[in-house]
């Protein structure tokens, strides 16, 4: 048998973001989750049920975030995960600056990427120190449906000070770019979060944060 | 693609974000809701730059 590297690391979309100068040399992984998906460190909204490898919305419907701590803070962020939608409005990653002290009630200091079958769009933006929200790229010409019959997504984002980068990986398709845009100045990386707003979304390994 | 200054509409939340207005283009509306946008830094106070896909 020989050894394939494209093929090992397909899961995790390491070697798509390697390719693509996205994942480089310094950034070490942050948080690993291969086939365990890990225990979040603060909630709000309707809470995720961690089961093996996969973190699943109750079925309330409401805005919600499930956050994890990063080792310490970093300037440039990589995180890869898969989602299915469910029947969810809106589902997606964040990136937390750490400013502001952890995420509480409110969003604030932060990156967000978004699958938002609900509003025909992928979209990122930024929030700000007062939790006002600025959209910074949209994109209706790709998103899937809010039903419990759609694939498995992969969605990835990635910041480094004004960069930011989402990624997509729809099925068994490829991981592509969808959305990149100069954005607002936050550099100092805390806490990576899910967003979703119950209603049964799934997040499902692997999981996986890098940084630098 | 290209690129344009626009004026921002919204209030800031994620119902009504803080998005370009392509109604307020300097020549004029576009006439059209671009598919596809992204900013490109700049932004200030009442406007934001974008990169979009004309039709």
């Amino acid at each position: 048998m020989s050894y394939a590297p494209a093929t090992f690391h397909a899961g995790t979309g390491e070697d798509f973001f390697r390719k693509e100068g996205i994942l480089v040399d310094g950034m070490a992984p942050l948080i690993s989750a291969r086939y365990t998906f890990p225990t979040p460190d603060s909630n709000s909204g309707t809470a995720i049920t961690v089961t093996n490898s996969v973190g699943k919305a109750g079925a309330v419907q409401a805005v919600s975030w499930t956050a994890f701590d990063l080792p310490s803070a970093k300037s440039k962020i990589l995180a890869v995960t898969y989602m299915q939608p469910s029947t969810t409005g809106y589902i997606g990653w964040g990136i937390h600056d750490s400013t502001t002290a952890a995420l509480v009630a409110t969003i604030k200091d932060s990156y967000q990427g978004i699958h938002h079958p609900g509003g025909n769009n992928m979209h990122f933006g930024s929030y700000n120190a007062s939790g006002g929200f600025t959209l910074l790229g949209t994109d209706t010409t790709f998103f899937q449906e809010n039903s419990a019959d759609q694939p498995v997504m992969g969605l990835g984002l990635f910041a480094d000070g004004t960069d930011l980068k989402m990624f997509v990986k729809s099925g068994t398709g490829q991981w592509f770019q969808i959305l990149t845009a100069s954005a607002a100045t936050l550099t100092s990386f805390h806490q990576v979060y899910f967003r979703q707003n119950g209603l049964n979304a799934r997040f499902i390994c692997p999981m996986f944060v890098w940084g630098s | 693609m290209e690129t344009g200054t626009f004026q921002k509409k919204g209030v800031g939340t994620e119902e009504d974000p803080i998005q370009p207005d392509f109604e307020t283009a300097p020549g004029g509306p576009l006439g059209y809701q671009p598919v596809r946008w992204e900013s490109v830094g700049g932004e200030t106070a009442t406007t934001m730059t974008v990169r979009y896909q004309t039709q």
